[in-house]
């Protein structure tokens, strides 16, 4: 059995998308092998952040019971700024619709699950080729092992170097790619309850536009942990350096995330926690335009990140629940193929597919744009002057309260709005959110 | 001959005794005063008998003394054998022993020997009474040795409560050098063992390397240290960013093996002991070798391109990334910053 | 010439995440993960070095209480012939002198089935108790030579062995008869990194495990007390930086030295 270097399946990379894959075709009786670059399932996966549970549920109905989760989201806050002041739309939510948790913890569990579902995960290799014999995919090499397999899941994340090789994506170019700065500030769970007005177990997902990115096209978010508070932005590399051409931005992106951090509205709520980690990573700005071309070839299937299912809110990135779902997908079909024996083109781009008809790519096309949409100069500075204007002329009134319409038609006037622009970006931001 | 005595085996290094090991004297005798006991000391080797004069004036009770032409250095066995004999008819409360390599082979083996227990690596000692947490039995005045573990995150307070004599070494600079005790006279007790021929042969020296050390780094404001991630070029780098702080290089020892630096700059177990103002650590993983000598600076600064280097955790600043664009970049601002 | 080589493994609370406290001062160790003490690869690496240059067998031994079993095929991976796991529920409460009284027993034993064992390879210390005495405890438990903190074995010849030590102010050699216990340091050995193929045969590998009762031990108390633990306070800052864009990080670095009062240049 020395040379028996060959698996029903082989997926590179253990991120949602891997391990939810190699789980359900392990728990199928698939013999499945995952490869994981990293020093062990999660090691690479920066920060965390907000996840929706309902899409893992379908893969792991014990998630609530057994998923390292921090904080189930039961305030969603959305906030306009302009510079000192403030409006913020606060919405409580009834269900468990999702939750912050640090990836690393939530892919390690995910990881877990599929070895006890009998998958085997090898960590610290990399996959360096995906192997190609005579139009269709039989393996992957590693150094100068090569691993055969049926089925070929490519999972790599972000990053397609072994998709680029193989002709499926271009290389990504400038205008593809966004920037997302973050910090973890340290606060315990006591204060984190009392500052947000949460219960044990409760947590805030907080959107917000205007000021605190220093007019640079992108937004901020704010999520609660455990005992951590993760907050950032993201905002397309180009734009911030036009931003500096303009002489708009004067100061770096990461002084942005800092007049964030210190703006007097949210600073309230951590000045006495501690900065425990910084770090920025480049994201794709327009997953549609990156996507694959196809997303299937004989005896490979594409999932998670490497075949665009991150969705770009304009505001952060959501792609735990689409790539978990992705990989749901892709067992299906490839279980199917196993029933044929059949791994051709025939079968695998039903793959394609069902991802079209998914929920993933209706958010992906829903979001398609809106990147585009937030970052109208309109959004970010017109809308949150508009509207703290006119309710501080409302609501600050030493003498009569002006009648509302009247604060905000004169603010409209001072900023040179006009009503006809707020109505169509209103109608067309909505639609899209 | 009171069972409750603290002993304290005294090194010879080169000839003579040793400055750290006469410095558990001090302890030993603080320890012994609350047990009631005394305090003996233990020297062997080969023509140690001289060696009597120079601690006779120290705060010692006794000397016991195994002079053997066979018991050369580094000959780990027949010296715990020696030790072993000494303890073993006399049956003291417990040895302290100065934590060098050899030190530790020694004690390790003298408790087997005895079948008492050994803790090394005490970063202090003190008596309390041991309660048995399952029978609930207490031991009055008992030894306790506090000690880290878990490369430093914790410390372990532990204790040996029925076994004589609990062996524990010391790690070196902890205590002020004893008293002397002008005219008085130190009871020398002298044993002998039989060394066969059998034991001598199995191990012998063939050669020992000293590293010279040409440079003080104890006494550098600023350290700029390479390790295996700096290679040869990092060095350049790292030299260049030493002489703009006004510091000195250091490195680690895989650094000095690969011939980057010269050996007199090596920090760690095998080097020196530094604790400089500011250390910037570069391309260094942090290995408990290496931190042991360094982890007391006032500043740690570590650039490192493994976001999980053990390092980072002993560290002030961390710079994830890599150095050759890290540490240029940083020159570069500093020389803005300076001009 | 042939060398029958035993290298032994112990396995650790990761290191990177280090247990913290109960309320009663004791370790909580349900949520640690376990992994092989890192130093103890330097000593696999030594052991592997060693079959190469010389031919032989390696054997892989481990003591402990835990049932992670699969921390051991990274050793089987690097290239050792056969692992054996000594499980014992009591683990935790042994003391070294109990360690190395049970794994000196169980070199015993593997001595017998093999016919003769040479080298006995471990790493300097433990990343959890710290403690450095394996080599020199079981070296007299067996009536062997030991010597510690080895930075490289230069020949064996002749049933003698020479290796370079570590002392405190440089290097020893020395030659000493074999069988002999060596202690590895972190210095001369780095480990290698196992292939895929060599990965995934070591997951395929049964690993035998042996209970203490088959060893034949006499009933032997524990002498050294742990009373209480304590977490030391990292008195460090710890504010680390991570930016793909460099600039950026040295700025925000330069920034935080600022606030922080802390000046570079003097």
């Amino acid at each position: 059995m020395s040379s028996s270097l060959k698996f029903d399946v082989v997926i590179i990379g253990a991120g949602p998308a891997g391990c939810s894959t190699g789980y359900l075709l392990a728990k199928s009786g698939l013999n499945v092998l995952i490869i994981e670059r990293g020093s062990e399932p999660g090691a690479k996966q920066l920060w965390g952040g907000k996840a929706y549970a309902q899409p893992l549920r379908e893969v792991w109905p014990e998630l609530d019971r057994e998923a390292p989760i921090h904080r189930w989201i039961s305030i969603e806050r959305f906030s306009l700024v302009s510079g000192e002041r403030v409006v913020t739309l606060e919405y409580k939510l009834g269900r468990k619709v999702a939750f912050t948790t640090y990836l690393s913890e939530l892919v390690s569990w995910m990881a877990k699950k599929a070895e006890e579902a009998g998958a085997m995960i090898i960590s610290k290799t990399r996959a360096d080729e995906i192997v190609i014999k005579n139009g269709r995919v039989i393996g992957v090499r590693s150094g100068s092992d090569i691993v055969e397999a049926d089925v070929v899941i490519d999972a790599e994340g972000i990053n397609r170097i072994l998709l680029e090789k193989i002709g499926l994506v271009s290389k990504l170019s400038p205008e593809h790619i966004g920037l997302g700065v973050k910090e973890v500030l340290k606060l315990n769970s006591e204060k984190i309850n009392e500052r947000f007005g949460l219960e044990d177990e409760e947590g805030v997902s907080w959107l917000v536009i205007g000021d605190v990115t220093r007019n640079i096209p992108g937004g901020g978010f704010i999520y609660t942990m455990r005992d951590t508070i993760s907050l950032g932005i993201v905002v397309r590399v180009s734009s911030a350096y036009d931003a500096v051409e303009r002489g708009e931005l004067n100061k770096h992106v990461s002084e942005v995330l800092e007049d964030f951090r210190t703006h007097p509205y949210f600073y309230r709520l951590w000045s006495d926690a501690e900065v425990i980690e910084y770090g920025g990573r480049l994201v794709i700005e327009n997953p549609v335009e990156t996507m694959p071309k196809k997303l299937y070839m004989p005896g490979l299937i594409i999932v998670g990140d490497a075949a665009g299912t991150l969705v770009n809110t304009g505001y952060t990135f959501r792609g735990v629940d689409t790539a978990v779902y992705s990989g749901k997908i892709a067992a299906e079909i490839i279980l199917e193929a196993f029933g044929k024996k059949d791994f051709s083109e025939e079968i695998l781009k039903r793959y394609e597919e069902k991802i079209k008809l998914s929920y993933i790519y209706d958010e992906i096309l829903r979001h398609k744009g809106v990147s585009d949409l937030m970052r109208e100069k309109f959004l970010f500075k017109d809308l949150p002057r508009l509207l703290t204007g006119g309710f501080e002329k409302i609501l600050e009134a030493d003498y009569e309260e002006p009648k509302i319409i009247d604060g905000f038609r004169k603010t409209m006037r001072e900023n040179n709005i006009s009503l006809l622009r707020l109505l169509s970006v209103m109608i067309k931001l909505v639609s899209k959110l | 001959m009171n069972s409750r005595d603290v002993y304290v085996y005294l090194d010879v290094v080169e000839g003579k005794i040793s400055i750290n090991s006469l410095s558990l004297i001090t302890k030993a005798r603080e320890l012994a005063k609350i047990l009631g006991g005394g305090v003996g000391a233990i020297i062997v080797g080969r023509d140690v008998k001289k060696l009597v004069k120079d601690v006779e004036e120290y705060d010692i009770d006794v000397i016991h003394i195994i002079d053997h032409p066979k018991l050369k250095d580094h000959d780990v066995i027949s010296y715990s054998k020696a030790v072993s004999e000494i303890l073993s008819k006399t049956r003291p409360e417990a040895l302290l022993m100065i934590s060098t390599a050899l030190g530790k082979e020694i004690a390790s083996r003298i408790a087997v020997r005895l079948r008492t227990a050994v803790a090394t690596d005490c970063i202090d000692l003190y008596i309390d009474d041991y309660k048995d947490p399952v029978s609930g039995e207490v031991s009055e005045k008992t030894i306790h040795c506090i000690r880290y573990v878990f490369r430093g995150e914790l410390s372990a307070v532990v204790a040996s409560p029925r076994q004589r004599p609990f062996i524990a070494t010391v790690r070196p600079g902890l205590y002020p050098a004893p008293q002397k005790i002008f005219g008085r006279k130190i009871e020398v007790k002298e044993w002998s063992i039989e060394v066969s021929e059998d034991d001598l042969m199995k191990t012998e020296v063939l050669e020992i390397q000293k590293i010279e050390r040409k440079i003080d780094l104890s006494k550098a404001k600023v350290i700029v240290a390479g390790g295996r991630g700096a290679k040869a070029e990092g060095f350049k780098l790292i030299q260049e960013l030493a002489s703009l702080l006004k510091g000195e290089v250091g490195a680690t020892r895989p650094a000095v093996d690969a011939g980057w630096t010269t050996p007199d700059r090596m920090i760690g177990l095998t080097g020196q002991t530094v604790k400089p103002d500011i250390y910037i650590a570069v391309g260094i993983s942090g290995a408990p070798q290496h931190t042991i000598g360094m982890r007391d600076s006032k500043i740690i600064i570590a650039i490192n391109k493994d976001p999980e280097a053990p390092i980072f955790k002993i560290s002030d600043y961390g710079l994830v990334g890599d150095l050759f664009v890290i540490l240029p970049k940083i020159i570069e601002r500093l020389r803005q910053l300076k001009s | 010439m042939s060398l029958n080589i035993i290298v032994l493994v112990k396995s650790v609370p990761d290191p990177k995440t280090p247990p913290t406290l109960k309320v009663d001062g004791s370790l909580d160790l349900k949520n640690v993960k376990i992994v092989v003490n890192p130093i103890d690869k330097y000593a696999v690496e030594a052991a592997l070095q060693l079959k190469e240059r010389y031919g032989g067998k390696i054997i892989g031994l481990s003591l402990g209480d835990h049932d992670n079993i699969d921390i051991f095929r990274e050793i089987i991976a690097m290239g050792v012939d056969s692992f054996i796991y000594i499980k014992d529920p009591d683990y935790q409460r042994f003391d070294t002198l109990q360690k190395s009284y049970v794994l000196s027993k169980a070199i015993k034993k593997i001595e017998k089935d093999l016919g003769r064992v040479d080298l006995v390879l471990c790493g300097v210390e433990s990343s959890d108790t710290n403690m450095g005495v394996l080599a020199s405890q079981i070296g007299e438990w067996l009536e062997i030579p030991s010597i510690s903190y080895v930075d490289k074995i230069l020949e064996i010849k002749n049933g003698s062995i020479i290796v370079k030590k570590i002392i405190e102010d440089g290097f020893i050699t020395l030659r000493s008869r074999m069988p002999v216990v060596l202690s590895i340091a972190d210095t001369g050995y780095e480990p290698r990194i196992p292939s895929l193929r060599d990965t995934i045969m070591a997951r395929r590998r049964e690993i035998p495990i042996w209970k203490t009762s088959d060893l034949g031990l006499e009933f032997r108390e524990i002498v050294l007390k742990t009373v209480r633990f304590k977490q030391i306070e990292s008195k460090r800052l710890g504010k680390i930086f991570r930016d793909e864009d460099v600039d950026k990080m040295i700025d925000r670095f330069f920034e935080e030295l600022k606030r922080d009062g802390v000046s570079l240049l003097r």
